[in-house]
């Protein structure tokens, strides 16, 4: 039984809303009832795909755009959605679509094109039921900024679009409705600001806008999500004030400062990369769960106060002093990235502060960063004794340290180390296997310290792609000399591919 | 359970009743509009929908409402949800349009969508079971104005 034709024709409207409008016109010859629904449709999906046929037929997919378009202005058809790349056709021709569009009551509409001769009708900055509007590869320069009136635009995106100050300035100050702007890989402009007259405002992006845009001024109070993506080089100032809401920042190459990120208290997720004039940075927020913080080369202090972190991924070259409040959550899981440490005490210190986390991956650049001195460790606690889980990753080959050198630094750091992997040259991997916790107080321990040594606990070693037969001796010669001897047992590899793992063995050779 | 946890009865129209917390059910936002202008009395009627589709619906709903459940999890679900015989998938379609939950009508109707693509008028009318109600002229001349899109 024919079910589907059943539906209400607004349902069948709707499945064909998720096709293109190619597919849309081969079922106008299912039947009359799919045929009137064709017919009639609100979506119209030209999409990219539809104008890339063989040459004889584009003069005929002009004409059937145009008869489209022409059949919803007679029928007063209001167009809900409509994509369309301007790629054949004159200018003439571009604007008759718009203007139909437009006429039509057009409520979403996707626009492209790849020239920069084009100059976009002004009418379509005055269609007053549009709701998104998506313009990608667009010259609006020099358009009269009298002429902006969209009052229920509530998404625009701007994708490599050439536009001036005063453009934006027209749509920062007059569509109070906007909830979304997206402005990426746009030129032409010098400063963003959004400030009051944009009060819905909750997304705003700017991104890879290279060239000129130097500064940035965001006082919107209900934002909620901000990325920018800069260039230091160009950008001068970046103030972003009274953007209390604001929950997820992400910062790239911008000239933040702590002043900045001080009076954001409400975020849950913030990631700064590549903020060369970032020195200090101090959050004290109850509600922040992720933080990363990456090629920060400046940072030298970092000082949180998060008891609801779980994420926190750090990847610079050296280590900031890091004070993380004792109340941080038992439930971090820490991802340390870094070369080297000024000191070999800044490693330790930096590393005590996840004592309490539940997971640390550690990737160190260098194979003797993680190495303590031997008279540095007797004076102080294991930075890591209480962690739960510990990994650890040198991605750096082996000349300054041996893998015992390493192993033995390591367990001290953390005697419940779980794996540890190296490069010689390629990826070597060991696992580590201790005990259960249930028949630990049997066994003397040698050290009256609140934590086991894993000397009596280690129990087993799996090793992975360790071929170099001095190497494995020198393991068997350090874990044998134990009290209790572990096993060692060479599992095959690789039990795990990892992507980052291969990119930079290829990256050192 | 805590006892805040309320719970609505939803009745189908095979008179078969379903005990639902309202956490859950009001992603319906049909359910939801009538919990919050409280026109709930004990039972909710649902006179568009049977029992088989409010069973496979509040599945769905339970399977969305987990707690820890991962992305690829959900994905393999819902992957499986929509692979049902086209007499299920529309009546899902018309329940999700009743219960306005636009999650599952998405999902059903782009289920549909998927199945169309790629394949020629007559081998969509095979699957779906469609009657090609056309004059041999009134498809030729149709046959004719589209002949671009079957390039």
């Amino acid at each position: 039984m024919d079910r589907i034709s059943e539906l209400p024709e607004p349902i069948l409207e709707y499945i064909l809303s998720f096709l293109v409008y190619k597919n849309v016109a081969q079922l106008s010859m299912l039947s009359k009832t799919w045929n009137k629904v064709c017919n009639s449709i609100s979506y119209l999906k030209f999409d990219g795909d539809f104008f890339f046929t063989p040459s004889k037929y584009k003069p005929k997919l002009v004409d059937v755009v145009h008869q489209t378009l022409e059949n919803r202005r007679k029928l007063k058809i209001a167009v809900h959605k409509c994509w369309l790349p301007l790629t054949i056709g004159s200018h003439e021709v571009y604007n008759c679509w718009i203007d139909t569009l437009v006429v039509c009551n057009i409520k979403e509409l996707h626009l492209s094109i790849k020239s920069h001769l084009y100059k976009l009708p002004e009418m379509i900055f005055n269609a007053k039921a549009l709701n998104v509007l998506r313009l990608i590869g667009f010259n609006i320069i020099e358009l009269p900024c009298k002429s902006i009136n969209l009052p229920s635009l509530r998404e625009f995106y701007l994708d490599s679009v050439i536009l001036d100050d005063n453009f934006l300035r027209a749509i920062c100050t007059t569509c109070s409705n906007l909830v979304v702007l997206y402005l990426v890989g746009c030129h032409g402009f010098n400063s963003l600001q959004v400030g009051e007259n944009l009060p819905k405002l909750k997304k705003l992006k700017l991104e890879y806008s290279y060239h000129q845009v130097q500064f940035v001024d965001i006082s919107s109070t209900n934002l909620e999500q901000l990325t920018i993506y800069g260039n230091c080089d160009y950008l001068k100032a970046v103030e972003i004030t009274a953007s209390k809401a604001l929950k997820t920042l992400y910062l790239q190459r911008v000239p933040i400062t702590q002043k900045i990120l001080s009076c954001l208290g409400n975020l849950d997720k913030c990631e700064l990369f590549f903020c060369h004039t970032l020195k200090t940075l101090k959050i004290a927020s109850f509600l922040l769960k992720q933080l990363t913080v990456h090629q920060c080369p400046n940072l030298i202090a970092v000082e949180l106060d998060t008891p609801n972190l779980i994420r926190f991924s750090y990847n610079c070259h050296s280590l900031p002093t890091l004070q993380l409040k004792a109340s941080a959550s038992a439930s971090l899981e820490a991802k340390i990235c870094f070369v080297s440490g000024t000191t070999d005490s800044d490693v330790t210190k930096f590393l005590g502060n996840f004592n309490q986390s539940m997971v640390v991956e550690l990737t160190c650049k260098s194979d003797k960063a993680l190495v303590i001195p031997k008279d540095m460790r007797g004076s102080l606690l294991p930075p890591l004794y209480g962690t739960n889980r510990v990994h650890v990753n040198i991605r750096s080959p082996l000349i300054n340290c041996s893998i015992v050198d390493i192993l033995d630094s390591m367990l001290w750091i953390s005697p419940q180390l779980d794996t540890l992997s190296y490069f010689k040259p390629d990826l070597k991997i060991l696992m580590f296997i201790y005990e259960d916790a249930l028949d630990e107080d049997e066994k003397p321990c040698c050290t009256s310290q609140p934590w086991k040594c894993w000397r009596h606990k280690l129990k087993q070693v799996k090793i992975q792609n360790i071929t170099c037969m001095e190497q494995k001796q020198e393991l068997r010669n350090y874990l044998y000399a134990n009290p209790d001897i572990p096993e060692i047992i060479e599992v095959p590899g690789p039990v795990f591919i990892d992507p980052t793992v291969f990119i930079h063995r290829f990256v050192i050779g | 359970m805590s006892s805040s946890t309320k719970f609505l009865t939803l009745k189908t129209c095979d008179d078969k009743k379903f005990v639902l917390d309202e956490a859950i059910a009001v992603r319906s936002q049909t359910i939801k509009n009538m919990v919050e202008d409280d026109c709930v009395s004990n039972v909710i009627p649902l006179p568009n929908v049977n029992s088989k589709t409010m069973t496979k619906v509040i599945e769905y709903w339970k399977k969305h409402s987990e707690e820890g459940v991962s992305k690829d999890v959900l994905m393999d679900f819902d992957k499986a949800f929509v692979k049902v015989h086209h007499s299920i998938l529309h009546a899902l379609i018309l329940a999700a349009n009743f219960l306005n939950d636009k999650e599952i009508l998405d999902m059903m109707c782009q289920e549909v969508a998927d199945r169309i693509k790629g394949k020629t008028p007559e081998e969509i009318r095979k699957e779906f079971d469609i009657k090609n109600d056309f004059t041999p002229e009134e498809e030729e001349e149709i046959r004719k104005e589209n002949a671009w899109a079957f390039e």
